[in-house]
Formats: structure tokens, sequence, C-alpha cells
């Protein structure tokens, strides 16, 4: 009998065959879902609680309890915003570890685990729209913010605040579209603010408003992959980050940014040097290998990139542009201006496209207080078309709009928009770079220490020197094209060494000459190898262990051959320049004008090499003496450069 | 021949029963079990009660008796409609419209005697429903 009643009863049962019963333990706004395979035995203790994996619920404060079919992913924790409520639906196997409190649609959430759940971390799943509403994350293991299309405003702080201090991913679900925006006036560090590491991630879009100060920030380390990150409007950085910040993959666009667009700054007070895998890494370095990053900037000596410590870029697309003037720093009674790229300390760049354009006063490409060094595959332009700012003893600021009157300000008191300005030496070992300057005090190219081109292509049209450098500079190879229209083509404060590679420089018209050394303090451009053309002249009393050549006139615009041996480089003249033309080569070389040339196109089209070159008429060369030719140089080996 | 019919969809039911928690059972604390289908399954916390409803019916447990509760595929079901409905237990059966069909002496009767179909029993205290083929 009993066993009749039972098959029949049993029979009911198939209407729910292969469907996952699931007990959902509704209090207030929370949904605790506990799958029936999962559950195990409910104990109730004295009629007043219900402890379902490992989660005690006071049975008074329980609005409901249905089984339904609902699939229940491990891990998940689900938060749906609305208009002015917010729901959370809690995977039963982590429901002893998630504490969540909902005002309105402000959602709090304590969690307590110190380990791994089922082998993986805790999941919240934001999707829904509200004005009004946040979420403040609190814990101490580490987790992943999925965004599943949610749009949250916070019109009084945050709208995600995370002081858990362990790994974050913050990941933008694929195909979804989520929008975060901050209150104006509120006290919070940014629309997103981690207190520790933050991934960014995700094959879907994050948009992020920060109205009070940055759009994202992390008192920890910040890295990129994937992620469409728009960072639409900040009073403060777009990115604002710790230890270090690395940019793997994804696009981001950083615009209408109050400050700079990417700060990275040192956690603690020294630098722990870069680590394997960056394993408790505190440097302030940047790293990017790849992606796409857009970022303007307009607030006054704001930065597209700042790093407090490196900058190492191997990879990506980089486009750079800061249209702010400078500012007079009172603390450190400077004046500071904008740069696509910064870094306090060195730069590396062996791969990727970087376009950087600064337009404001004294903006520049990119500035370094440590070393700098292009190599591999880097491709580099730069644009500047700002005049350069100058600061009266009180820090009120104005523009000059010519080098010379630059010269009344010392170093402090000015600073000129070059292309690259690195406090430490520089290395070119490859890669393409090209520079464009056009106002006062604009040099291409300049280190406060020594300068070596050992490879790569090199092409500079610059306002005041194309290469400076405050130390010697030299060139071992590579291919180097600097046409200076204020001032000297290259020019070293110290020694100028040309051993190899390719040079054509133009500087303008006397007392500047196209390759000037500061022979005003015994230091002497020495030419010992490599195929040169300078218009304009050298240096006198140049070392020339290679013998150069020198042409009475040249004609502007106009295309010549040099040929060394079997190798012609054939190269446009420029509008402006100094009178002499002077050559030289591994063997004696041979010049033609008004040819027409073709090959390799090199230096942005002003050359190529190897080339070929047919027709023109041969131009008489004779042999160029160091004391008989160019002039003095500018400026005692060029003028000391403003910041 | 219904008996036959019985059997089988049981059959078939059980096999596919593996992955299906079809329902739930409460424990008290002398350890009498009472099982419930979880077919719209709710339990509402009233007073010193739990309310527990499906679609064969409520029925109030007392939660001071209560001290486990727990999904089960059909072993526990069988003991727990022991509990509901006493093997020799009189039972009213209606149809789906609520109408009286009759009154069988046991559950076993009702289920020889009717028509194929879907049916609320109860014993006056409480109800299931059940489908005869």
């Amino acid at each position: 009998m009993r066993r009749v009643v039972g098959l029949i009863l049993s029979g009911l049962a198939i209407s729910g065959l292969l469907c996952a019963q699931t007990l959902n333990v509704q209090v207030g706004n929370v949904t605790y879902q506990f799958p029936a395979e999962q559950a195990g035995q409910m104990t109730y203790t004295n009629g007043t609680t219900l402890t379902v994996m490992g989660k005690a619920f006071t049975l008074s404060e329980i609005d409901n309890m249905y089984v339904d079919e609902t699939d229940v992913t491990n891990n998940v924790v689900s938060i749906v915003y609305g208009a002015s409520s917010a729901t959370v639906s809690i995977a039963g196997n982590v429901a002893q570890y998630v504490t969540p409190t909902i005002s309105g649609a402000h959602v709090t959430i304590n969690q307590s685990n110190t380990d791994a759940v089922n082998a993986d971390e805790i999941t919240y799943q934001l999707s829904g729209t509200t004005s009004n509403g946040s979420l403040t994350l609190g814990g101490s293991y580490k987790c992943t913010i999925a965004l599943a299309g949610v749009t949250l405003a916070n019109p009084n702080g945050a709208a995600i605040t995370v002081t858990n201090s362990k790994r974050i991913q913050l990941s933008a679900k694929s195909g979804t579209v989520n929008t975060l925006t901050d209150g104006a006036s509120g006290s919070q560090k940014a629309c997103i603010y981690s207190k520790g590491q933050l991934q960014l991630q995700g094959n879907g879009t994050l948009n992020v408003v920060g109205n009070t100060k940055h759009g994202i920030k992390s008192a920890s380390y910040i890295s990129v992959k994937n992620l469409t990150l728009n960072i639409t409007s900040t009073v403060g950085d777009g990115i604002s980050c710790e230890e270090y910040m690395e940019i793997k993959s994804g696009t981001i666009t950083l615009s209408g940014i109050g400050d700079d667009g990417i700060q990275c700054d040192l956690g603690g007070t020294t630098s722990t040097g870069i680590t394997t895998d960056h394993e408790d890494e505190d440097t302030g370095n940047i790293y990017i290998s790849g992606g796409t990053l857009n970022v303007t900037t307009t607030a006054a000596a704001s930065k597209g990139l700042k790093a407090d410590g490196d900058l190492y870029i191997t990879g990506g697309v980089i486009n750079a542009t800061t249209t702010g003037g400078g500012a007079w720093d009172s603390d450190d009674m400077k004046v500071k201006s904008c740069a696509g790229l910064n870094a306090d300390g060195n730069i590396a760049i062996s791969g990727g496209t970087l376009v950087l354009k600064s337009t404001g006063a004294g903006g520049k490409g990119i500035s370094g207080d440590g070393t700098f060094v292009v190599s591999d595959s880097a491709n580099i332009t730069i644009t500047t078309s700002g005049q350069a700012v100058v600061a009266s003893s009180s820090g009120s600021l104005s523009t000059v709009s010519s080098s010379q009157s630059l010269d009344r300000y010392t170093t402090n008191y000015k600073s000129s928009p070059k292309g690259i300005k690195i406090d430490g030496a520089i290395t070119i070992n490859g890669g393409k770079i090209s520079i464009s300057t056009s106002g006062a005090g604009g040099e291409g190219m300049e280190s406060k220490s020594t300068l070596t081109i050992n490879d790569g292509e090199i092409a500079i049209k610059s306002y005041d020197d194309g290469i400076n450098a405050a130390s010697d500079l030299t060139v071992n190879g590579g291919m180097v094209y600097a046409w200076a229209t204020n001032n000297d083509g290259l020019d070293a404060n110290g020694n100028v060494y040309l051993k190899g590679g390719l040079v054509y420089a133009v500087g303008a018209s006397s007392p500047e000459v196209a390759i000037d050394a500061n022979s005003e303090e015994q230091k002497k451009l020495y030419v010992q190898g490599g195929t040169i053309v300078a218009i304009g002249g050298l240096e006198s009393g140049a070392s020339l262990t290679q013998s150069c050549y020198s042409a009475s006139s040249w004609s502007k615009n106009t295309w010549y051959a040099l040929t060394v041996g079997s190798t012609v480089f054939a190269f446009k003249t420029p509008s402006s320049g100094g009178s002499q033309l002077v050559v030289s080569g591994a063997s004696t070389p041979t010049l033609k004008s008004g040819v027409t040339a073709g090959g390799t196109s090199i230096f942005d089209g002003v050359g190529y090499y190897p080339a070929s070159a047919t027709g023109g008429s041969s131009v008489s060369l004779s042999s160029y003496s160091a004391g008989s030719g160019g002039g003095p140089g500018g400026g005692g080996g060029g003028r000391p450069g403003g910041w | 021949m219904r008996k036959l019919v019985l059997v089988l969809v049981v059959f078939c039911a059980v096999i596919a029963q593996a992955a299906t928690y079809s329902y739930l059972v409460f424990t008290n604390t002398t350890g009498t079990t009472t099982a419930f289908s979880v077919n719209n399954l709710t339990l509402t916390v009233n007073g010193s009660n739990l309310q527990v409803t499906n679609d064969a019916g409520t029925v109030n447990l007392v939660l001071t008796d209560l001290a486990a509760m727990q999904f089960s595929t059909s072993a526990d079901s069988v003991m727990a409609v022991e509990n509901v409905f006493d093997a020799d237990q009189p039972v009213q059966v209606f149809n789906i419209l609520g109408t009286s069909v009759g009154t069988f002496g046991s559950l076993m009767e009702a289920a020889q005697n009717l028509s194929a179909g879907a049916y609320v029993i109860s014993n006056g205290r409480q109800t299931q429903k059940i489908v005869v083929r």
C-alpha cells in the first residue's frame, strides 16, 4: 500500500524533470538562492533560526521562502538597480560570506571570506539603471565586479567604492554598455574608487564621468585589458593610481579631463624596483604593451600620461593631445607646462605608434627626468605649436615668441614647446621619430645629458635647435634629419661625434650652423664617419678625421643627390637655411642638384635613402677645412633650455 | 491495467529523478519526517508556524517542532506521504474544478477507482495533488 502511494506521488514529479530546484530565501530586497543539490540539511534552531549552507537567518526576518527552478551560478551576487531601489540575489554557496545592506538604490556589501569559495572568487554582477544609487564593497579577499549593462549615478558620492584592499577585477561584460557617474562637490576621490588593485577588463564598454575628482582611482595598481573605456569628463585625472599602471589591450579614450589623462604615483616612499610579473611592485611606473589610448587634456601644465616612476611602451597606439598652457608652481617656484608623456623616471619606447600633440604655451611632446631610450619598432610623431611661456618674479605668466627673448629668463622661469625634453641621457637605438615644433624655444629633441643615436630614423623640423645635448652628442648610426629654422640643426654643449649613419642637418643663417659643438668651452665637432649633409655649415675648429667638402651655394626647395661609393642619398633642400653646404662620406662624394629622385622615402618625404636619382647637374665641391668654414655656432653651443 | 500504467509512469519518473529534487522533507525534533512536493512550494513564517503551501494545499508546521529540512529526490517523500495520508485513512477526492468526485476508504482504493486525470485528495486536514494515468 505504502509503495503504491509513493509511486503515485512520485509520478507527480514528472513535470519537474531535468529542472533544477532552488530554495529562495527572501529578506527584504535580498534573495539568497540555494540550489537543491547543494543545500544539504537546513537546520532550524529553537524556532527562531534557519541555517542554510552556513548562512543563518533569523526566521522572523524572512519575508518569504519559495522553491522554483532558477538556475544559480556559484559565486555570483547579482545586483539589479531600479530607479529608487535595488535588489540583490546571492548564490547559496557564498551566502554566508556576503552581507548586503540596501538603502534605496545604494547597496553596501561586506564580504567576509578570506579564501576562495569553490576554488573561485565572488563575482558581483551589476545591471539596471538608477540616477541615485551606488555600490560600496568591503572585504578582505579578491573579487570581481562584473558590469552587465548598468547605468549607475550617485549624486552624493562615488558610483563604486571598494574598500577591499585586495585585487579587484572590474569587468564590463561583452556586448554591454555601462555608464557610471558620480556626484559633484562630493568628498570621493573618484567616480570609481578602489583601495585595492584594480584590473579593468572585459569586452564591453565602460563610460565614466568624474564630477568631483578623478574618473577612476586606485590606491594600488591599475591594469587594463580588452576593455573599451571612455572617460568623458573629470575634474581631476582621468585615471589615477599608485604602485604601477599597465595597459595590455583595449581602447581607452580620455576626454574632458580636468588634469592629467593618466597619473601613476609611487605608493610608498621608496621604489621596490621592477619585480617579476610586477609582484608587490611599487615603482610608479606605467607599462603600455598594447591597445589604443586616446587622451586629450586641456588643463594648464597637464600631462597625457604622467608616471612618478618610469614609462615603458612596447606596443599599442597612443594619441595624446594637450591644449593647456603653462602654470606657475609656487611650491617648486617654477614654470611648468603640458606634455603628452611625462615621467619622473626613465622613458623607454620600443614599440607602438605614438602621435603626440601639444598646442599650448610651453607644451611638449615628451618630457622626463631620467633617461630616454627609443628602439625597435617604435614610431613616434610629435607636434608642438605653442610659444614659450615665461614667468615674472611673482609668477605672473606670459608668452614670448622669440628665442632671443627667452634668454633673458632663467631656467625655472621659462618653459619652451620642445618636442622631447629629457634631463637624462637620450639613446636612440631604433624606431622612427618625427618631430615638428614652431614656437620660440621649441627644440626638437633635447637632453640635459648625453645624446647618442645608434640606429633608427629621426626627422625634425624645429624652431630652435633640432637636436640638442647639454653634454656630448654622438651619432654612430641611423638616419638623422634636423632642420632648425632659427638655430642649429645639431647642437651640443659638449662635443659632437659623427661616427656613422646618415646625417642631414640644416641650421639657420649665421651665427647659427648646421652642426654645432661648444667650441667656446673647448669642445669640438668630430667628423669621423657617416654620410653627412650640413646646410649652414659646421662649427669652426672641427676635427675632420673624415674629409668634408663644401659647395659655395645651394638652391632652396631643390632635390639634390649625394653619392658616396655606390649609395645615393637624395634630399630636398629647405626653404631657408645657412649659406654653406657641407657634405662628407666614407669616400669622396659627388653631388648633383636638380635631380629627379626616387627610392626609399625617409625624413617625412624630405629624402630618399637609398635613392635613385636621374638628371640634374653636378655641383662643384671643394675641400672643406675646419678653420675656414662655418660660424661660431649658436649661443655658445646652444642656449640653456627652460623646462 | 491502471496499476501497470502507474508502475510504468513511476519507473520513468524515478529514472529521470536522478538529478531532480522533487520534495522538501521536514524533520521535526522527534525525528518524524514530512515531505512536500516542491511544485510551487512556498514557505512563509507566520508567527510561530511555518506555513507550507504547494499545489496540493497549505500546511502549518510549528516552528519550534522543526529540526531540519532537506531536498529529496523520492525516497524521503514516500515516508512523508505516510505521515500526511495514512494508508488506511479515508480520503475525499476532488477534481481540478474543486467538485467532489467521491470518498474512498484509502488512497489506494481511490487510485484504483478513479479515471485518468488530475485530482486533489484530502484527509480532512491536509491535501495533495495526484495524477492517475
